[in-house]
């Protein structure tokens, strides 16, 4: 691979085939990035001027975790449910019948 | 400190990244693999947001995307197999009749 001589055509011609069935892919996920980018450059954010950081206790998973214990106890316990069904439901289609 | 611009842009470019490999990919793991970028460019905006704000409501949020994100790819590497024990192949192009 490194000791071949590509002339600069060779690696265009190449880039371009790669990128032919791509283009209209391309083309919607850049615009969708600029109009992203553009709503989020021009809007002023109302963010807390300085981050709540208290340089003792540098994480805050002590406040998530009583976050989650107190106003989000239901959501927690049904996320658990979630999980244990989309457990079941992959075991039993990976499992297959078992010829 | 940093302006928050910065993290919604990288959410921004990640998630448009993941877009355009979900849209232009035949093959159905590597799609998998784009759903996941584009659901952790969503996590990235929820803590940012929430560390911005002040507020922990948006990492409780971002923990259950995780979570959750984490699931669907169980359901979605599940059915890619049971399709590969029919079909022999995960080519998303030829995979067009929902009963065969």
């Amino acid at each position: 691979m490194l000791n071949k001589h590509f002339t600069i055509m060779q690696v265009l011609t190449g880039v371009y085939n790669f990128f032919r069935p791509r283009i209209a892919g391309m083309v919607v996920s850049i615009l969708f990035l600029a109009i992203v980018l553009i709503s989020i450059g021009f809007t002023n954010w109302n963010v807390v001027d300085q981050i709540p950081q208290d340089p003792m206790d540098q994480s805050n998973i002590q406040g998530i975790g009583m976050l989650i214990f107190t106003d989000f106890v239901i959501p927690f316990e049904i996320l658990s449910i979630v999980l244990l069904a989309t457990l079941m439901g992959a075991i039993y289609m990976a499992k297959g019948d078992g010829t | 400190m940093i302006p928050l611009f910065y993290y919604l842009a990288l959410s921004a470019i990640v998630f448009s990244i993941g877009l355009f490999g979900f849209m232009t990919q035949r093959n159905g793991i590597r799609m998998l693999m784009c759903v996941e970028l584009m659901l952790n460019a969503a996590n990235i905006n929820l803590v940012a947001f929430s560390s911005y704000n002040g507020d922990l409501t948006g990492q409780v949020f971002a923990l259950f995307s995780i979570s959750l994100a984490a699931a669907e790819a169980a359901i979605g590497f599940a059915i890619l197999m049971s399709i590969y024990r029919v079909r022999d192949m995960i080519n998303l192009d030829k995979i067009n009749v929902l009963r065969w």
